[in-house]
């Protein structure tokens, strides 16, 4: 069965490089190292909280298997086509969001 | 999407990040725990017995010992203490993690972890049981055909002590014995496999008996606090010439537990992955019973309650138990979890659009329209 887990890391880390990408461009985070610390903190920190104590993997799990319909399944491909999006975004623009 | 637009780009991106960190969790959270009130309830059934022949929907359960059938097979509800853990003295005892469960008529088990076996084997006090933990287990495979499809929202226990039908009960205005009981409660769905034990011809319960409960796969789907009235009005005494009606009330048990529209999916997912509803269980733990009122706990003598061993009375002791699951058909309950999750949907997808840039042209086309 497809891990949804996935789509959560995918999330955070796009999560990640969006806040990092910010500060950057705001003038903090200016050196490698405290980018690469603060953008691994993020994501680790959002795949915890989304996978594990807001529950949303598990609500996406039940969207997957069919539990709440089509709107369930609508879900899910939302979600893959934000995911898409920012990497599309991430590889051709170098930024999450355009 | 370009600058023009009312929010400049940092804030968009700040948006669109809060929205999957703050926005998805709220919104995952409101929906999930929307609508889980059950329209429908289902009983699990009960053994008739020349006992409960006035409530058949009443299971008769025993609090500790040895129960025989009329075969003189042992039906479990046997112990040993072996010094560091129980083990089962009888095949037909149901075991779990090593601890031996106490089988009530083949369906529903239970274990009284903090009481003493050796004090019980001489003449129970419950006063050796402490306040918890006390863990049953609730077999689903009983009603599995009418779980199938449905969502289990709520679970509902009541225990009546066994003595109604035997002939004793209380006065209802007694204070020491009809007070509020709290406590925590823990619920677990469990998946797994489990051992049935099939009876011989005319052995009670007729019905195949689960002995073991191999768990592959659990999740908690309560924990929290719960208030339990310990009285119940025994109206099917109402007629006996006996008593007087200050005499009428029994003490008793009642839990209902909540389950989550969310958690009610996850257990109908797990189920369904492993044959149903035929390999799964609940199990429910009870800690910390108290009585506020009295301010003392239920190890103290003078409190009653349907599952505790009766003072002087050594084994064979038992009491009722209903078992009662909430449900909501997928059809119908879940239309408002459906239409939230369908919202949700239509917001992801824009918070996508509104990532790329597609989203100004898409706008523009929205405001010629």
């Amino acid at each position: 069965m497809f891990e949804i887990n996935i789509l959560i890391q995918l999330l955070a880390a796009f999560v990640g490089v969006g806040v990092v990408g910010q500060g950057f461009k705001s003038g903090m985070l200016s050196s490698g190292y405290s980018r690469a610390f603060a953008g691994g903190s993020v994501s680790l920190v959002s795949a915890n909280f989304l996978g594990g104590y807001a529950g949303v993997e598990s609500f996406l799990r039940v969207c997957y298997s069919g539990g709440l319909g089509f709107p369930g399944q609508l879900l899910i491909i939302s979600l893959g086509t934000l995911i898409l999006a920012w990497g599309y975004n991430l590889y051709t623009f170098r930024r999450v969001i355009v | 999407m370009s600058e023009k637009g009312i929010l400049s780009p940092i804030a968009i991106n700040a948006v669109a990040i809060m929205f999957v960190l703050i926005g998805l969790p709220f919104a995952v959270s409101l929906i999930a725990n929307s609508n889980a009130l059950p329209d429908e309830y289902i009983s699990s059934p009960a053994f008739d017995t020349s006992i409960n022949n006035r409530h058949d929907n009443w299971l008769t359960m025993n609090q500790t010992g040895v129960i025989s059938d009329d075969q003189g097979d042992t039906w479990c509800g046997g112990y040993g203490y072996g010094g560091a853990d129980y083990f089962p003295l009888y095949e037909n005892c149901p075991t779990v993690s090593g601890t031996t469960m106490y089988n009530f008529n083949g369906d529903r088990y239970q274990t009284m972890e903090t009481c003493d076996p050796t004090t019980f084997s001489t003449g129970s006090n419950r006063s050796s049981c402490g306040d918890g933990p006390y863990t049953f287990i609730i077999n689903t495979g009983q009603i599995k055909d009418s779980l199938i499809d449905r969502t289990i929202t709520e679970l509902n226990i009541d225990m009546l002590a066994f003595d109604v039908f035997a002939g004793n009960s209380f006065r209802c205005d007694n204070p020491t014995i009809f007070n509020d009981i709290t406590g925590s409660a823990k619920l677990w769905f469990n998946s797994g496999y489990l051992n049935y034990s099939f009876p011989s011809q005319g052995v009670i319960p007729s019905t195949p008996v689960p002995y073991t409960y191999q768990q592959n796969n659990a999740i908690n789907v309560f924990e929290g606090a719960f208030t339990s009235v310990n009285s119940i009005v025994v109206e099917s005494v109402e007629n006996s010439t006996s008593r007087s009606i200050d005499y009428l009330c029994q003490y008793a048990f009642s839990i209902s537990i909540p389950i989550t529209a969310m958690n009610g999916f996850l257990i109908a997912e797990m189920a369904e992955q492993n044959d149903d509803f035929n390999q799964s269980w609940f199990v429910l733990t009870l800690d910390e019973l108290n009585v506020p009122d009295l301010s003392q706990g239920l190890e103290q003598s003078g409190i009653h309650v349907p599952f505790f061993p009766t003072q002087g009375v050594s084994g064979n002791d038992p009491y009722l138990i209903h078992v009662e699951f909430g449900i909501i058909s997928e059809s119908s309950g879940s239309l408002s979890v459906q239409a939230g999750t369908l919202i949700l949907s239509i917001g992801l997808f824009g918070v996508a659009l509104a990532s790329t840039e597609a989203w100004d042209p898409f706008m523009e086309r929205v405001k010629n329209v």
